[in-house]
């Protein structure tokens, strides 16, 4: 079993070892025996995500008056990897919780924490975080959902796809232009809204190459009738709270990235140490030696992207860049790694049931969800070529 | 070198793009997802002489050579890499029985093979060869023949073929070659678990238990079953490579319909650099493959003596599907991942092409050591 520990427990405090253990324990035990099967048959991972309320790992960094963890962005990052080597589904949902939960908790009223934030964390209720739109995916500032005052509260329409959880949400976070737009055309504002409101409805399920227990739909949104007390946070910074949660996301993509790259070595080398069989030369091939080191390596440089990212996050310094470095890196080495496994392993690994062959499919989306590759090098290169994170 | 195609190789190129486009194409996702053999473009592809194509006329053939088919196998699998696959496999039977089957038994086999009423089946197990046992199949003396026992793993229509030819080699002879029929007793083939990709493709298992068969079933000579096995594996290898090329052009052209339409920030995402930078290589990347592949076939189509050029073309033209439909899914952004879209098949797909007939790094140890005993 490979893992964070050897090179990192020193560092750890109480606390952080705490849930990693916690979640890997919690992945080995619940999560990888079904991956399988949820993989196969795309349903929602119910039963995991009321266990994984119940251990406590939803809502990491919340605090426990609300039902968190109350823990650190880098524990975030050690439960994401722990969950994600178990099956990558399953940790972009505690993602999400995350994402939503951090908004909630940042930015919500006490009276909102207690309606939204509680059940969340409980699994009583899911939840989405609708940002993209069909014409507004990587350039987010062009979305057209809007919001207008009325007597009753708030008028929203416009459509949102690619939602996890869309299928199923109890409520969602959706982005949309505010009625403070007047004034600055990126004002946006995120609201509340529940798939009870009339006007609220949902599209028909995506059928996708990976991470296939991930439900994704559209929303659709038809002069839905919003109270008046569903805006999150301040009217107008929408756009820029979200930003801002982002960052601990793509911290947390990075850390799934890593789990899943984690689970193709070590079938890599659970496939190789197999010497009865008669590839003994396998264990021996320098080929898959050569696969094995780059792996671990790469490994090794996301484990250690990703804590220094989670850790100035931490101590309050802004470490947007340094998220994108590491959500970069952890993507990109995912995919490439899962493919060389898949390669060298052949046929098998290629065979619908072994874990390789479902690994190369849920990396792919790492590049993609959060912001894609492209969205982080232009994120990175803007920093640095504003003077930012001295070369 | 020369190259150029002939007239009838253009014309070829010109029909089968025209024929995969309106018929292929529009049947492949379907298939994808239900796993089933295409048998309507299958027979259609009989009709238009394809897998025939380079069989002499007296054999009911086109007279043409390898590549015009490899020409037309890369058009293939542009719409559909599993049916191309297919067609490679079937091409490749019927080449066995002409170059090498006796009068016999083309009688018996060939015409209905192209009839498209029976299908052969193909081993892949080639790792084994060098250790003069093909697989995990042995052969035994009985008198009057041969008794055939143990397992193929990767076998090539296995589920659903009528024939097969396998390798198979005694205690103390090279392997030989024997086409082994589904109707003879101790004859088991079973399917194997979906796999990733290529999914209409029937790979399975085949076992023999107690198989007998008879001198009037071997193919080639006795002991031959090696020389026959490096020429199937040579073709195998250029079929493939010839199917990474299709899968690599349809991903190019995907990802460039999808940047010329898609607009974010204001501009088509065919104006950024970096979507540029990416069209360029896949496409310097398709073409090199494809010219490769080309003559890798033009050389086996002469009888030339190759070491390793389908070896090498292969290698090429399968690392480069699988790095164009990585990139061909990057550029449709949340699209690409969408089973609505052609290039999450194409991603799947491609990877095959890694792997079969052997992986890639098997591939590479062969291309070295051929290579070592050239340059001295
Ligand atoms: C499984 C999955 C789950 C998701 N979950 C959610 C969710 O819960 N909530 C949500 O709001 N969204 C979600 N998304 C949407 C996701 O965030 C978007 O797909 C992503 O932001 C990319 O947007 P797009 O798909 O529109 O691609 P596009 O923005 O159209 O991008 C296509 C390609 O062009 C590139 N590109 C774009 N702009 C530039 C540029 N300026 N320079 C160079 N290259 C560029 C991109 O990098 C990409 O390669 C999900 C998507 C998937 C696949």
């Amino acid at each position: 079993m490979l893992s964070t520990e050897a090179e990192a427990c020193r560092s750890l405090t109480d606390q952080q070892r705490t849930l990693m253990q916690k979640a890997r324990i919690f992945a080995r035990k619940e999560i990888a025996p079904h991956a399988q099967e949820l993989d196969w048959t795309a349903k929602f991972a119910n039963t995991i995500y009321k266990k994984m309320a119940r251990q406590g790992l939803l809502g990491i960094t919340v605090p426990a008056k609300w039902g968190g963890a109350e823990s650190d962005t880098l524990s975030y990052a050690l439960v994401m990897e722990e969950l994600s080597n178990g099956y990558a589904s399953i940790a972009d949902l505690c993602g999400l919780v995350e994402l939503c939960a951090t908004l909630l908790n940042e930015l919500g009223t006490e009276a909102q924490k207690q309606r939204y934030l509680v059940p969340l964390l409980k699994a009583q209720t899911t939840c989405s975080f609708a940002l993209t739109e069909p014409d507004a995916g990587s350039d987010l500032a062009a979305l057209a959902a809007t919001a207008e005052k009325n007597s009753r509260g708030f008028i929203l329409n416009g459509s949102k796809h690619f939602i996890h959880n869309g299928p199923i949400c109890d409520f969602a976070l959706v982005l949309a232009r505010s009625p403070a737009a007047k004034a600055d055309d990126r004002a946006m504002s995120i609201f509340i809204v529940e798939s009870s409101y009339p006007g609220f409805s949902r599209g028909v399920k995506e059928n996708k190459m990976g991470q296939r227990a991930s439900q994704l739909s559209s929303l659709y949104f038809k002069d839905c009738q919003l109270p008046p007390d569903a805006v999150l946070g301040i009217d107008g910074d929408g756009f820029k709270h979200m930003m801002v949660v982002l960052e601990r996301g793509r911290i947390g993509i990075a850390a799934l990235s890593l789990g899943l790259m984690r689970s193709a070595l070590e079938n890599v080398l659970k496939d190789t140490a197999d010497k009865d069989r008669a590839n003994s030369a396998k264990a021996d091939s320098q080929t898959v030696q050569w696969a094995i080191a780059n792996m671990a390596t790469d490994m090794y440089a996301a484990q250690a992207m990703i804590a220094q990212a989670a850790r100035l996050k931490d101590q309050g310094i802004p470490a947007n860049t340094q998220a994108s470095m590491a959500k970069l890196f952890a993507s990109e080495a995912a995919v490439k790694h899962t493919g060389i496994a898949v390669q060298i392993t052949g046929i098998q690994g290629y065979t619908q049931g072994n874990v390789l062959e479902r690994l190369y499919r849920d990396a792919k989306v790492t590049q993609i969800y959060e912001g894609t590759s492209e969205v982080q090098r232009i994120i990175i290169a803007r920093s640095l070529q504003r003077g930012g994170l001295t070369p | 070198m020369e190259f150029q195609l002939t007239k009838i190789q253009k014309m070829t190129r010109r029909a089968m793009r025209e024929f995969v486009r309106q018929e292929v194409v529009p049947l492949a996702q379907a298939l994808d997802e239900t796993s089933e053999f295409p048998s309507a473009n299958y027979q259609q592809a009989f009709g238009l002489g394809i897998m025939d194509m380079a069989l002499p006329e007296s054999m009911g053939g086109l007279g043409e050579d390898f590549l015009g088919f490899i020409i037309a196998l890369d058009e293939f699998a542009y719409g559909n890499a599993a049916l191309a696959h297919s067609i490679s496999v079937t091409e490749a039977a019927l080449h066995l029985l002409y170059q090498y089957g006796t009068q016999k038994q083309q009688q018996r086999f060939i015409a209905r093979l192209h009839a498209g009423e029976i299908l052969a089946a193909l081993p892949t197990e080639l790792s084994d060869v060098d250790k003069r046992s093909v697989g995990s199949l042995r052969a035994e003396f009985d008198g009057n023949g041969y008794r055939l026992n143990g397992s193929l793993l990767q076998v090539a229509h296995a589920p659903i073929a009528d024939i097969a030819i396998v390798f198979a080699a005694t205690a103390n002879t090279t392997p030989s070659a024997f086409i082994v029929d589904r109707q003879m007793t101790g004859f088991k083939a079973t399917r194997h678990d979906a796999l990733m990709g290529m999914r209409s493709f029937p790979m399975g298992r085949l076992q023999l238990n107690d198989v007998h068969v008879t001198h009037d079933d071997l193919l080639g000579a006795e002991g031959n079953g090696g020389a026959i096995y490096g020429e199937l594996l040579r073709r195998s290898e250029t079929a493939i490579g010839a199917i990474a090329v299709g899968i690599s052009q349809a991903a190019l052209e995907e990802a460039v319909r999808h940047c010329k339409a898609r607009v974010q920030f204001g501009k088509p995402l065919a104006k950024m650099q970096a979507t540029q930078n990416k069209i360029a290589d896949m496409a310097a990347g398709v073409e090199a493959a494809r010219l490769l592949v080309y003559q890798a076939a033009f050389y086996l189509g002469q009888r030339s003596q190759l070491t390793t050029q389908t070896a090498i073309a292969k290698i090429i033209a399968s690392d480069q599907a699988v790095a164009a439909t990585q990139e061909a899914v990057q550029i449709h952004g949340g699209y690409g991942y969408m089973k609505d879209y052609t290039v999450e098949r194409l991603y799947r797909d491609a990877v095959f092409t890694q792997i079969y007939p052997t992986t890639n790094a098997t591939q590479r140890s062969n291309i070295a050591q051929a290579t070592y005993r050239t340059i001295r």
